[in-house]
């Protein structure tokens, strides 16, 4: 889980272009959107993409979808307990 | 402060009224009663509302120069009374069993083979000619349509969908949402599916670029390019222009493959963009009085 939140922050830096963020300073529970962070609703676009691509997981339920995408914890864990059902079925 | 929430909780509430009895009338009377009601209320409307004169002559100075006053009202009473026929017929596809309305899309197999490509599809829109009709031509398609809308449950004016009695034929994305409708929007074209977005409103607080229009600079949204150079969609810019009673024609002005380093550069942004505003340009010299943006769309406040 670590590591995969350590990822999501590296990506989120790099494919975001966020220059003067490092990843280390993300906060785990930090919003993502709004205050936090600050990304906008095109970085949502970003993201989504990047999440599917790289992690190879779909948002398929809205609800849980805008849930995720609150903050890197929650995206790691949505991330998480996709791949492992995936994997398990 | 609580005294304007009262004024404007009574307007909302007489607003209502004013529908529901319009929808009675077209209930009882059906479509020619209702299209003479509506050419005699905006008629009064434009004879006696300075607000609604205001509002139309930013568009009408530039699309018909130089003349004299009362022309000007003369055309805005025309274009309310277009716009009021667009409401009208929406209404009465909803309400009526019998509601036929004459359609002419000569690309409609163009448009389904290119949903079937599997790419995901944004249908670019804007408030002009029977926006609002095109929608309803979807209910053919191929993939799941979405769209990505403003939409008020309490609304006085009622879409089509809202009146009838069946569900409504495709999913709404809101626009009012925490993300702007974005996630839901990329992951649905992701999913191969169809989104119908208008591309001539910017909202403040989102990204923007300014191009011209009708020869001075108005700012449009850069989403719907965002959204496909990003997933990987295709963009058709249709619009849907009112051909006469109950008739309307629609044409795709245009397919754009957005590459995927467009959305990293604002300057290519501006490209799309201002190719959509000159589809857009030309579509309102072909159609001047099937413009609905009534306030000031070249504004500084709107930048």
């Amino acid at each position: 889980m670590q590591d995969l939140k350590r990822r999501l922050k590296e990506m989120i830096v790099k494919e975001l272009r966020l220059p003067d963020i490092k990843p280390e300073e993300i906060d785990d529970e930090a919003p993502l959107f709004g205050e936090g962070i600050g990304l906008d609703s095109l970085d949502a676009v970003e993201l989504v993409v990047l999440v599917q691509k790289q992690f190879g997981v779909q948002i398929a339920d809205m609800d849980e979808g805008r849930e995720a995408f609150r903050s890197v914890q929650t995206l790691a864990s949505f991330i998480q307990q996709r791949t492992a059902a995936e994997t398990g079925s | 402060m609580a005294d304007k929430e009262r004024k404007k909780g009574i307007k909302h509430s007489l607003e209502l009224l004013g529908h529901q009895i319009f929808y009675l009338w077209l209930r009882l009377f059906g479509y020619w009663p209702s299209i003479w009601l509506l050419c005699f209320v905006t008629g009064c409307y434009c004879l006696f509302s300075s607000e609604i004169n205001k509002r139309t002559r930013p568009y009408l100075n530039r699309m018909f120069p130089g003349r004299l006053a009362l022309t000007y009202r003369w055309l805005t009473w025309k274009l309310c009374r277009n716009f009021g026929t667009v409401l009208v017929e929406r209404a009465w596809m909803g309400i009526c069993s019998d509601a036929e309305v004459d359609s002419d899309f000569p690309e409609s197999d163009k448009m389904f083979n290119l949903m079937r490509t599997g790419r995901g599809v944004i249908i670019l829109n804007a408030h002009v000619g029977n926006w609002q009709m095109a929608l309803s031509l979807l209910t053919e398609s191929p993939v799941k349509i979405n769209a990505h809308m403003r939409y008020d449950e309490e609304a006085a004016a009622k879409h089509w969908f809202d009146l009838q009695d069946k569900p409504c034929p495709f999913n709404i994305i809101r626009t009012d949402d925490h993300f702007g409708g974005m996630l839901e929007a990329s992951a649905a074209l992701l999913n191969g599916e169809a989104i119908v977005m208008m591309g001539d409103r910017w909202e403040p607080g989102t990204r923007g670029v300014d191009v011209k229009f009708l020869g001075d600079t108005v700012r449009l949204p850069v989403s719907p390019y965002y959204l496909a150079s990003a997933t990987g969609a295709l963009i058709i810019v249709l619009f849907s222009a009112c051909s006469g009673p109950k008739k309307y024609h629609v044409d795709i002005l245009d397919v754009m493959d957005v590459p995927p380093d467009v959305k990293d550069s604002r300057e290519k942004l501006a490209s799309c963009a201002k190719l959509y505003a000159g589809h857009l340009e030309n579509f309102v010299r072909r159609y001047p009085l099937q413009w609905y943006n009534f306030y000031d769309y070249w504004s500084k406040e709107n930048k």
